[in-house]
């Protein structure tokens, strides 16, 4: 188990140095200017210059590179031109808002996902079970970004009910409730799409489970139905699971791009789609690196709780 | 068995509860919000980069600057001319090379410090001089404009004397142009590189708030030289997202919507609450020609182009009304400079063949070079289509090249290189002579590091905008200009298209709000009176509205689909046939608008909250709670296969 864990941790780094090169050569063979991003249409071949050597860009590629991740390692991300700060406070910031759409969105996948699944099972050929297929399948099948819209239209310019987007509401005071409610719309959205694949696994493991023999043991000991399907099956039913939830931990992160795109959200994803217009080579290079770290993190965590879960792993 | 029945009612109505109470949130959720009423809220596609004018480029930034520092001088209200600013008078002599400005008395910057001549100096230093202590706060790409200035003097505290190398008639349009703004010395010192983050000027507003990726928040200042601001903030908002600026708008979240895209305009303009307004501004939507190679270094051919695009159609129905008929080089906006005579190239695809067979041009390959989107320039894929299908009507045949902006400009501005190739491209200007000297004289040419990108070289249009250029009498550089516009339209070097008109959506109640040919706006004078009363909207009848706008981003996507990138057009007998398709022409497209702008109609525009909204709440969530949350009793798990077995 410790085994597995140390395991897992050494082969981290070489994956994220494997991202760091591709990003790197990327953005190096992407054509475009840096320098003639920030400065525009009106720039001046001697203030190009100018800034090219104020970013090193007129250095060879290898030693960028290795100027670059030797300050990564050392905790300096550089500075990002595109918006005027250093990278570290920018992708801190960003991080944080990701963060929490990212777990607020998985929370309602787990939730919406697992229990209409169970529940699904449960109930296998009722008309609650058929109806769960279809709107899992519709979910599966319909894009985050369109729903987002579909949900604006709906509750922010018909109903009033929550704000169209953002983090904040300008002249509201900063409230735990007022973040709710803005965080309301991308979370549902972004935890919709996600649950709808995760419904539709769980169920299929549920219904094998729920014929196993432990759990007609279970029954004929007298345990009641609810026992019976949330204390034992779902134990067993959800390990399977357990992979597909962390890949779609990796979705709620990926998918995180389109969300905030269509509710302003000021995360991460929106971030490196404006620093690769914008030609901001270390913002890019610092946030692919964030997600990258945070997408081997969560896969590693899956695993960890797959293994803890299933004490068949465990050896 | 009466226990088992006991405890599914208890769950059942637990169940209601639940559901109930999760209404109930979102009731409490709901309610009213809308912005305070003493603050204007104006949604823009991008936060500003900087507050720092001199470090800033985008229009976006500028309009944000203009409310919060002044220059020298400034454009008068409705023109480009300019007038007292600071400055509140000046003298130039030595033919032009001397300016010399008296400073208006007691004017302060908004961290308290003194506007003088030596905080005049300071700025135009920091700009110009690499070894200025401040200069690390750079880079600043506009110092082009001040470049000619050779020494600058303050003989005393009101006194400015700039002197320049040569005499330079545009110097005062690049003085009134936010990059000549005045900025707070003593603030630069203090906050170093973050200057822009903590900028001091001397407009009628201040920075307040920022709020990263949220919004910028200016207040009023109190100590403004002029008539204090009408509204006590304004609030400007970064929605990057078309469709989030276009949501935010309808839900009530904004006040004036800045730039709306020529397809979505029409919604608006019939939208009850909702007001247009518009100002054409300085700007020019070209196509670059290759003229060093042939065909297009043969006028007549460069002539057949301008003579075979329907400009008319593009700015009607494509464009949608939200640009117009460019007549050559210079923007109408600069009336004073601009030859009033010249007339645009008529639509004439008998007169372009004719001169085509004339150059022996007839079925010549070309490649149009066009952006996939960038400042200013409109609709460029939809706008590239279009322009095909109309040179291939005339027997050009087009092959369209998309880049992403920023590969876009460094493969233009590298210069034209294959014969027959052509670039779509758009600038906005300060001052008329700014685009020609940058684009078309001789000594611009991208070897040199300027951006006459289709080596276009006139000894005489050469001698005329330096002229020009040297004359700092308005008539005499008008008299010039006039020359130098009809030059360029015989000669033909691009294909003349559209110029941009700005559009700004406001709601009835802001008032004053007004867009100047600069492209910016001065709020100081825009009021906001109160809102009528909004409220939860029925509905009913409205859900076909929302279902339109949810169609609305595609509709681009169709226009570019029906234009069809070559092969998709049909020419019809009529030139423009093709673009008065139902779906998206004017009248195909009015039509649907109008059905649901009646739709709304009927309905009262804003209705208060039903008062049968709890109690239909409370059934709804009855009734929901009753379906969807049986108890988990005898029907919970279904039985294994064998167990019916078993039970026997």
């Amino acid at each position: 188990m410790r085994g597995l864990v140390w395991e897992r941790l050494f082969w981290t780094g070489p994956v994220l140095l494997g991202v760091s090169v591709l990003v790197f050569l990327l953005m190096a063979l992407i054509p475009g200017d840096p320098a003639l991003a920030l400065l525009g249409p009106y720039a001046t071949e001697a203030n190009l210059d100018r800034l090219r050597a104020q970013m090193a860009l007129d250095a060879p590629l290898w030693t960028r590179y290795f100027t670059w991740i030797g300050q990564v390692l050392q905790g300096d991300f550089g500075y990002a031109y595109s918006v005027d700060r250093p990278v570290a406070e920018e992708l801190w910031e960003r991080g944080r808002a990701t963060l929490l759409l990212a777990s607020a969105g998985y929370l309602v996948c787990l939730l919406l996902g697992v229990g209409a699944g169970v529940f699904a099972a449960a109930r296998q050929y009722t008309w609650i079970d058929r109806s769960l297929s279809v709107v899992s399948m519709v979910g599966i099948s319909t894009p985050a970004f369109w729903l987002g819209l579909l949900f604006v239209m709906v509750f922010s310019i018909h109903l009033q009910w929550l704000p169209s987007g953002g983090i904040q509401t300008f002249g509201e005071d900063p409230s735990a409730g007022a973040l709710l409610r803005h965080l309301a719309l991308p979370a549902l959205t972004l935890g919709l799409v996600a649950a709808a694949l995760v419904a539709r696994f769980v169920r299929t493991q549920m219904l094998e489970v729920l014929r196993l023999d432990f759990v007609r043991t279970a029954r004929a000991k007298g345990a009641g139905e609810g026992r019976i399907l949330w204390c034992h099956a779902v134990r067993a039913g959800i390990v399977p699971v357990l992979p597909v939830l962390g890949l779609q931990a990796g979705y709620v992160l990926g998918g995180a791009v389109y969300v905030e795109t269509v509710f302003q959200w000021p995360g991460l994803g929106r971030m490196l789609v404006e620093a690769v217009t914008q030609r901001d080579l270390l913002l890019v290079q610092g946030g692919v690196l964030l997600v990258a770290t945070a997408y081997v993190l969560v896969n590693l965590a899956a695993d960890v709780l797959q293994a803890v879960l299933d004490p068949r792993l465990q050896k | 068995m009466k226990g088992r029945e006991e405890q599914s009612l208890r769950r059942r109505l637990a169940g209601i509860f639940f559901v109930w109470l999760a209404g109930c949130c979102l009731c409490a959720c709901s309610g009213e919000r809308r912005p305070p009423e003493d603050a204007l809220l104006i949604g823009q596609a991008a936060e500003p980069r900087s507050l720092d004018p001199h470090v800033v480029t985008t229009t976006n930034d500028f309009r944000i600057l203009a409310q919060m520092y002044e220059g020298l001088v400034r454009f008068q209200p409705g023109t480009l001319e300019v007038g007292p600013g600071l400055a509140e008078r000046w003298t130039v002599d030595d033919g032009g090379r001397r300016f010399t400005f008296h400073l208006r008395e007691g004017v302060r910057f908004h961290d308290g410090s003194v506007l003088d001549a030596e905080a005049v100096r300071f700025n135009f230093e920091r700009l110009l001089d690499p070894d200025h202590p401040q200069a690390d706060t750079g880079p600043f790409p506009m110092s082009f404009l001040f470049d000619r200035i050779e020494t600058i003097t303050t003989p005393d505290e009101r006194t400015v004397v700039f002197t320049l190398s040569e005499p330079y008639g545009p110097f005062l349009s690049n003085l009134a142009y936010p990059s000549g703004f005045i900025v707070s010395p003593a603030a630069v010192r203090e906050h170093g590189r973050r200057f822009g983050r903590h900028p001091s000027g001397t407009g009628p507003y201040r920075l307040r708030n920022w709020e990263r990726r949220q919004w910028v928040e200016l207040e009023r200042f109190e100590g403004y030289r002029g008539a204090p601001a009408r509204t006590p903030r304004v609030v400007f908002r970064a929605l990057t997202d078309e469709n989030a600026r276009l949501t935010a708008m309808v839900a009530g979240e904004l006040d004036i919507l800045l730039e709306v895209p020529a397809d979505i305009i029409g919604y608006f303009r019939e939208r009850p609450g909702m007001a247009v307004a518009e100002a054409t501004g300085p700007h020019l939507w070209f196509l670059i020609l290759n003229t060093r190679e042939p065909p297009f270094n043969d006028r007549r051919v460069r002539q057949a182009v301008n003579y075979a695009i329907d400009k008319e159609s593009l700015v009607r129905d494509l464009l949608q009304d939200t640009a117009v008929v460019a007549r050559g080089a210079f923007a109408d906006a600069f009336a004073w400079a601009r030859d009033p005579d010249l007339e645009p190239y008529p639509h004439d695809p008998d007169r372009a063949r004719k001169l085509l067979e004339e150059a022996g041009a007839v079925g010549t390959r070309l490649h149009l070079l066009a952006p996939s989107s960038g400042s200013g320039m409109l609709e460029p894929l939809p706008m590239a289509s279009a322009i095909q299908a109309d040179l291939a009507r005339v027997g050009l045949d087009v092959r369209i090249e998309v880049f992403e902006w920023n590969t876009f400009l460094a493969r233009v501005n590298a210069g034209l290189t294959r014969p027959g190739e052509m670039a779509q491209m758009a600038w906005m200007t300060n001052d008329p002579d700014t685009l020609p000297s940058l684009t078309l004289s001789s000594t611009a040419l991208p070897e040199a590091g300027g951006f006459n990108s289709g080596f276009f070289e006139n000894v005489e249009l050469d001698a005329l905008l330096a002229a020009a250029r040297r004359t700092t009498d308005l008539d005499a550089r008008a008299r010039y200009y006039r020359q130098a516009d009809r030059l360029i339209h015989e000669e033909a070097p691009w294909a003349f298209v559209a110029s941009w008109r700005q559009n700004a959506v406001h709601r009835v109640e802001v008032r004053g709000l007004q867009l100047e040919p600069s492209f910016l706006f001065d709020l100081a004078g825009v009021e906001k009176g109160a809102r009528p009363r909004p409220g939860v909207s029925v509905w009913r009848g409205q859900l076909f509205e929302a279902v339109s706008l949810l169609a609305l981003p595609t509709s681009t996507d169709l226009k570019a689909s029906r234009r069809g990138g070559g092969g998709v057009h049909v020419p019809g007998a009529d030139g423009s046939a093709h673009l008065k398709a139902s779906n998206y022409g004017p009248k195909g497209a009015k039509g649907a608008w109008r059905v649901h702008g009646n739709n709304a109609g009927h309905l009262p525009p804003q209705q208060g909250l039903p008062i049968g909204w709890p109690f239909t709440q409370g059934v709804a969530s009855l009734a929901l709670g009753y379906r969807l949350l049986p108890p988990w009793g005898k029907r919970g798990v279904p039985p294994p296969e064998d167990h019916e077995e078993g039970r026997q």
